[in-house]
């Protein structure tokens, strides 16, 4: 149960460490079990060669006769994650990698192929995201894809086959390999909100990396809520000047517009969330009259505003023009609408409340507050699709569960207790014949102590319910969901990672290969050493281990 | 990392980095006694503190007003020992008969107790603190395998009048160690976790480090006992701040299970129905950050500001700090404060905001 944290020990490296006992204590894994240049997730079809390439830095370069501008900025990325200099806050690493410089390298590049042309816009649902990856023992390395995210999901493999044998940062080895993959699940993603604790541009753009090196392709950006608005809007400022945390917790658009385009470079979708018609109380700071009053049982008006009032046309007008700028600024095909939860505010703010009371009747809705909800979705679909003609949807599972009508919309499923009652939800989801993504066991915000969390993580299967070929067609993919309650920049990226790195396998790999926690734990754990190895504050999940080459980020 | 660390301690006013050292999984105190215990026992030779980096910290704590108290848990907890040290731990064996890993020093052995003297005589010198913990904890279930399993050592249990009572071979190695630290320094003094003074080693002066019961009531029930039977101690019972859970646990959040369901900010050492006398004896107590799930990707971010909630309880007036509520403005501040100051300290208390949101100093090519 020691603390091992190491202490900026000097830096000779040593090249002969001890190959540790392999034992195990208690009922953990042996500390020192990671595999050697495996990638994560695994690919679905992945055979080694009995070689291991040596690389030298100075004598490696990405080729290609592919003009475009995503691959180009890989290779410069791909350049560095394969031979990093020295870290600005690790004063251990010799900045010239003496041994490893006149190293004789066996590989001296890779090719790339890409089929189609570069793309101009941002990946979108749907992008093909296969590749073949041939490094042989001898001659030419090659990587070709159909299109440009095949190559940049190969690049990563192709880092991945990199190791240091016994810790030695001096020496790069890389595994000889033919692979042939491709994404088992079109949307695999990972949310991320900004509205319950705001988080810095540095720390987006940091976890979309992270995101990358996993093979995620989707950043669900649950941006603003009850809590906080910190999306400024053009059309109406105020809802972020009011609404906001303060004016150090704002996104401004072209903040926004430099998030999307880091993210196109590494072929992952931004998905923006506005969620309605709860989760809005920020909404109303800066746009009065939006939200609903809220009233207790005796009819006495209680000083929260909350939901929003589906009666005015002046509703329907911010929505409009609101959108309209939204779906502007962020271009992917798909928008989420939120829609969770209404049931919580329902009570006091429209049952309770008189001016919906009066709607209710007028409409011969009685007394079913679920008809507002519907009739508050039915219009809204329209109106969104009115504020950029084509625009897909993604919603909350009950907004498709209320049996509103919205045949293309995807069904985001985050209901259920037990693992069998998740699983129960994605049958009915799909049974209704909607698609569907789960988040609903990956939850990563609610953390427990211990090493079963992570085995779930892993576990978990979308696919995972009784049903028929045509409702498994509907599933999608999923999401690791990081509410942030309880998360900010001073520690989102240890909760997030390597959990989320569970999930990424689960939604790409083949699921027959990837089917024993145990076996995946050692490539899982070389991968969490690889994301510390780049710099990323990837946390201890399965009980006391170690890395070869020891965590030295940014302080933390 | 322990560097940064110390720094917020002395800014919650806490005095004593208690280093738990060594255990089963990896030993990387660099012994200048005994250097296979390290060149064997670390996980590599980058997971080692040298006497330079030990020196350093002990001098950036002094500089902080906080004393280092360093424990070398035995005989338990000590796998990692027998790399280095062979014939140090005893051969262990499940019911059947079959080996199994070695975790426990064999206390028949005198020359067991020749290295010991030797290593502590190394340690209570590189260690200024006047106190050693000695640890002493959870040697009951390997105690099985280990002892009573092994032949030899079941037949010096008899020759010796234990019977199988593996209580009393703990006894005898503590009543042959507690001598060994005195007569390295007669101003060293132990701190040891509690079993072995539930055990009735003699012991006097010795400090007991209280961690056991599940609810609160239990371990205010243990804090009781341990000073009705005369000893000092310590509490750390409710402050297991490794067994982390969803929620606001620095001052809320209640499971069954007091060790996992938080309210550190209520946990009072003193809070049992007791003597003057035996309040007297309740020297204070410590967050702990077992290191299972921990390391320096996710240290301070876990340790604080749970840990503030410990400092506050520790340094201030019950009578003024009876509410979280009323606390939490003032922690609030203050988690702000020690971010701002550069810390990845978390936000404990669901959706809240500082001033300015912190920036981790990631690289990026731009």
């Amino acid at each position: 149960m020691a603390v091992v944290c190491s202490v900026t020990t000097l830096a000779a490296v040593l090249f002969n460490f001890v190959l540790l006992f392999s034992f195990t204590v208690g009922a953990y894994p042996t500390p020192g079990q990671f595999t050697e240049g495996q990638p994560w997730p695994l690919p679905w079809n992945i055979s080694y060669y009995d070689f291991n390439h040596t690389l030298s830095p100075g004598k490696f370069n990405f080729k290609t006769a592919y003009k475009c501008d995503i691959i180009d900025q890989a290779f410069i990325r791909y350049q560095k994650l394969l031979f990093p200099s020295s870290k600005k806050w690790d004063d251990n690493i010799d900045d010239d990698f003496g041994a490893g410089n006149d190293a004789d390298p066996s590989l001296t590049f890779l090719t790339v192929t890409i089929s189609e042309e570069c793309p101009t816009g941002v990946p979108q649902l749907g992008m093909d995201e296969s590749y073949k990856l041939d490094v042989p023992s001898s001659g030419a390395a090659v990587l070709t894809a159909a299109q440009v995210w095949g190559a940049l999901r190969g690049l990563e493999t192709f880092s991945q086959l990199l190791f240091h044998p016994d810790g030695d940062e001096n020496v790069y080895k890389m595994r000889a390999a033919k692979i042939r993959d491709y994404p088992r699940f079109p949307h695999r993603g990972v949310l991320l909100d900004t509205s319950r604790h705001f988080l810095p541009v540095n720390s987006l753009l940091a976890n979309i990396d992270v995101m990358a090196h996993n093979k995620f392709n989707v950043f669900h950006w649950h941006i603003v809520d009850d809590q906080s608005f910190p999306y400024e809007s053009k059309t109406f400022p105020n809802l972020s000047v009011k609404g906001a945390y303060s004016k150090r917790h704002i996104y401004s658009q072209d903040q926004i517009k430099s998030i999307v385009e880091y993210a196109r470079l590494r072929g992952i979708r931004v998905v923006a969330e506005f969620d309605t018609p709860g989760h809005t109380e920020s909404w109303g700071k800066g746009q009065p009259n939006l939200l609903c009053d809220c009233y207790d049982d005796h009819g006495k008006k209680k000083d929260e505003q909350a939901l929003i009032d589906p009666t005015k046309q002046s509703t329907w007008d911010f929505l409009l023009a609101l959108f309209k700028e939204i779906l502007e600024v962020f271009p992917d095909h798909y928008i989420h609408l939120g829609g969770d939860e209404s049931w919580f505010w329902i009570p006091s703010c429209w049952k309770n409340n008189p001016i919906i009371q009066q709607f209710m009747n007028v409409y011969g809705f009685g007394n079913d507050t679920q008809k507002v909800e519907n009739y508050y979705f039915q219009n809204f679909l329209k109106l969104v699709d009115r504020a950029r003609r084509g625009a897909k949807f993604i919603v909350w599972q009950e907004v498709l569960d209320n049996a509103v009508d919205a045949s293309e919309a995807i069904a985001h499923v985050w209901k259920g207790g037990s693992y069998a009652e998740q699983m129960q939800e994605m049958a009915t989801v799909t049974a209704n014949g909607h698609y569907a993504m789960l988040s609903s066991c990956w939850y990563l915000d609610i953390f427990k102590y211990g090493s079963e969390e992570i085995e779930g993580y892993y576990k978990c299967d979308p696919q995972g319910f009784k049903g028929s070929v045509a409702q498994k067609n509907l599933v999608l993919g999923g999401e690791a969901a990081l509410w942030g309650e309880m998360v900010d920049a001073t520690n989102v990226m240890a909760r997030l990672w390597p959990r989320a790195s569970a999930v990424a396998e689960r939604l790409w790999s083949d699921p027959a290969q990837t089917a024993s926690f145990t076996d995946a734990w050692p490539r899982l754990h070389e991968m969490s050493c690889r994301l510390i190895h780049r710099g990323y504050a990837s946390q201890p999940v399965n009980g006391p281990s170690f890395c070869p080459i020891p965590y030295s980020g940014p302080p933390s | 990392m322990l560097l940064r660390n110390l720094d917020l301690m002395a800014q919650n006013k806490f005095n004593v980095f208690h280093w738990h050292m060594v255990d089963s999984e990896s030993f990387p105190y660099d012994s200048t006694t005994f250097p296979n215990l390290a060149a064997k026992g670390a996980y590599t030779p980058k997971h080692i503190y040298r006497q330079a980096d030990v020196k350093r910290v002990v001098d950036f704590a002094r500089l902080r007003g906080i004393r280092v108290v360093v424990e070398f848990d035995t005989p338990g907890h000590t796998g990692a020992w027998g790399l280095g040290q062979p014939g140090l731990l005893s051969d262990c064996f499940t019911s059947s008969g079959s080996p199994t890993l070695p975790n426990l020093i064999d206390p028949t052995k005198n020359e067991t107790y020749t290295f010991l003297a030797a290593l502590f005589q190394e340690v209570l010198n590189v260690f200024p603190d006047n106190y050693i913990h000695l640890g002493g904890d959870e040697v009951g279930g390997t105690a099985i395998d280990c002892w009573l399993n092994n032949p030899r050592i079941l037949k010096f249990m008899k020759d010796n009048g234990f019977g199988n009572d593996t209580t009393l071979l703990e006894n005898y190695y503590f009543k042959r160690l507690l001598p060994i630290i005195q007569n390295i320094g007669s101003h060293k003094k132990p701190i040891v976790w509690q079993e072995v003074l539930d055990n009735k080693v003699v012991a006097p002066g010795v400090i007991a480090h209280v961690w056991k019961g599940d609810t609160y009531d239990d371990m205010l029930t243990e804090m009781e006992a341990v000073t009705k039977a005369g000893h000092y101690a310590i509490m750390s019972s409710c402050w297991y701040l490794n067994y982390i859970k969803y929620g606001n646990d620095w001052g809320y959040v209640d499971y069954p299970l007091k060790i996992n369901r938080g309210m550190y900010y209520e946990c009072d050492p003193t809070g049992f129905k007791g003597t003057d006398e035996q309040k007297q004896r309740v020297l204070g107590g410590e967050a702990i950050m077992f290191g299972e799930y921990v390391d320096a990707t996710n240290l301070i971010p876990r340790l604080w500001p749970r840990a503030s909630a410990v400092g506050e309880r520790l340094w201030s007036d019950p009578a003024q700090t009876v509410s979280p509520d009323v606390a939490w403005p003032r922690l609030h501040e203050f988690r702000c404060r020690m971010m701002r100051r550069g810390y990845p300290v978390e936000p404990p208390n669901l959706p809240t905001y500082c001033p300015s949101p912190f920036e981790a100093d990631y690289e990026f090519d731009e």
